[in-house]
């Protein structure tokens, strides 16, 4: 259980102290997934840091299970918005990055590795450059690191968004083929009604700079469930965007 | 590409100077400009005997000087790219001291280490350093935010920050560095092998000069440059090596 409770984050502007985020509470179960809509600006990736261990100056609480949440002691995976791949590593270097770090890969995660980039595509394409690669097939490998690493966190900042349709669609389903496996707890920020919707059990929507928490959405009945066509699917994007119109009228 | 056959623009260029050589000389019609096959008879005749020794002399300074300034210079260059205060600290020191022309430190350097090797190992040192410093602390500032959550969020310290990251993205800087301090370091090599040692081609080319051996002299001069070709070839090659994600 991850709980987030009163956190503020300020930073130095030229301008004089702004604030990114206000008063944001949130809990997080365990193998749920949870999506932040917010405008652009209102601190969703300010959030995702905070969680990240990134940011450490804030004020409120960070727990999971009852302690700080640090990097040290929780295992985080975060995939940035440009997929997070070092350019000089080759596919197979960078899906391994996230367990290697600290300790030497074992023979377990080579054979876990093989079977992930079997079933994500990747298999072939070990040995060249993310700089080779395709949008998609970057977006893979860094799903191949995260899950590689099996975190009990895992946060990804609008990680679909610089896909085409059909590619970002593709890979909403390969995640979600693969979270349902081994429900990881996720925090994924998107600009993206359906994205939202089609991946997030529980929808947090944040109001403009400084972002606040407007609503949370139980989306449990359709989140990580319902095919795209269905008719729920449909019917809650449209309850979710009229909910989102509401919570972003000043 | 040009890059796909490298030895063939080594020759074609090797084969235009000659040619330019050449009109030089026909033209010129002085002892002081020879033919250039007179020359290159020459240097055949006296490059193991004479000349081989020297160029390895000087082959071992320049090298010797490299890797001084790079153990200086990387370290440094990294501190100031990674942390803002260093480079705050730092900076006007570098910038105070980078346009001074190294050779006016020479009588200060030949002070404090003496004629020798040393020196002259500090001297392109001296030159090198500066270019690796303000490369490499360039190169880690450009590095984007983004490429260091990852490692962040799963608790990497510094040191894994520095293996995965800033090494591998300073690593072309470095190169590029040392391909534009190599000139440099080549002419200030050249000068202070005039004094104090008997070998290195420094020595050489003024000892023929003095000796009117303008056959030895130019012989030197070629000998020079192709040292020259030798490490930039060397720098390419380690670039190639070293940075193979570079030219995907």
């Amino acid at each position: 259980m991850i709980s987030i409770s009163a956190l503020a984050v300020a930073y130095e502007a030229q301008a004089g102290r702004c604030l990114a985020l206000e008063n944001v509470s949130l809990g997080l179960e365990v193998g749920e997934t949870c999506a932040v809509i917010g405008p652009s600006g209102c601190g969703k990736s300010t959030l995702l840091k905070v969680l990240a261990g990134i940011i450490k100056k804030y004020s409120g609480t960070v727990m999971i299970d009852g302690r700080p949440l640090t990097p040290r002691e929780t295992k985080i995976g975060f995939i940035p918005q440009n997929y997070g791949l070092l350019p000089w590593k080759t596919v197979y270097q960078n899906a391994l990055l996230g367990v290697t770090v600290g300790r030497a890969a074992t023979g377990a995660d080579k054979a876990r590795l093989a079977a992930l980039f079997d079933q994500l595509g990747l298999a072939g394409l070990e040995d060249r450059y993310p700089g080779e690669l395709s949008g998609g097939q970057q977006q893979r490998v860094a799903l191949a690191r995260a899950f590689l690493l099996r975190p009990t966190l895992l946060l990804m900042d609008e990680p679909f968004s610089a896909l085409d349709a059909i590619t970002r669609e593709e890979l909403q389903d390969v995640f979600r083929h693969f979270w349902r496996r081994e429900p990881i707890a996720t925090v994924l920020v998107t600009h993206q009604v359906e994205e939202a919707v089609y991946l997030g059990r529980k929808l947090v929507i944040l109001s403009a700079a400084p972002g606040r928490v407007r609503q949370v959405v139980d989306n449990s009945p359709v989140g990580a469930v319902s095919a795209r066509s269905d008719g729920s699917f449909a019917r809650q994007c449209a309850l979710v965007r009229e909910i989102i119109q509401e919570a972003w009228r000043k | 590409m040009s890059e796909n056959r490298p030895k063939a623009w080594y020759l074609y260029g090797a084969v235009a100077l000659l040619v330019l050589w050449q009109g030089a000389s026909v033209f010129a019609d002085l002892p002081i400009v020879p033919r250039p096959l007179a020359v290159l008879d020459n240097l055949g005749r006296i490059f193991g005997d004479k000349i081989a020794l020297h160029s390895l002399f000087s082959l071992g300074r320049i090298v010797a000087g490299a890797v001084g300034a790079m153990a200086v210079g990387i370290p440094v260059g990294l501190g100031m790219g990674y942390f803002p205060r260093l480079d705050r600290a730092l900076s006007p020191l570098v910038y105070l001291t980078y346009p001074i022309p190294k050779i006016a430190l020479l009588p200060v350097v030949m002070l404090l280490a003496g004629l020798g090797e040393t020196a002259k190992i500090i001297m392109i040192a001296l030159i090198i350093v500066f270019q690796v410093i303000i490369a490499v602390r360039d190169g880690v500032k450009s590095i984007p935010g983004e490429m260091y959550y990852p490692l962040y969020s799963l608790g990497a310290g510094f040191g894994a920050v520095l293996r995965e990251i800033l090494i591998p993205a300073s690593t072309p800087r470095i190169l590029s560095a040392m391909r534009i301090a190599m000139a440099t370091a080549v002419s200030v090599l050249f000068f202070t092998e005039t004094f104090g040692t008997e070998y290195g081609m420094g020595y050489f080319i003024m000892d023929a000069w003095l000796r009117v051996n303008y056959l030895e002299m130019y012989a030197g001069i070629v000998v020079l440059s192709v040292l020259g070709l030798i490490l930039f070839a060397a720098i390419d090659w380690l670039e190639r090596r070293l940075c193979r994600w570079q030219s995907v």
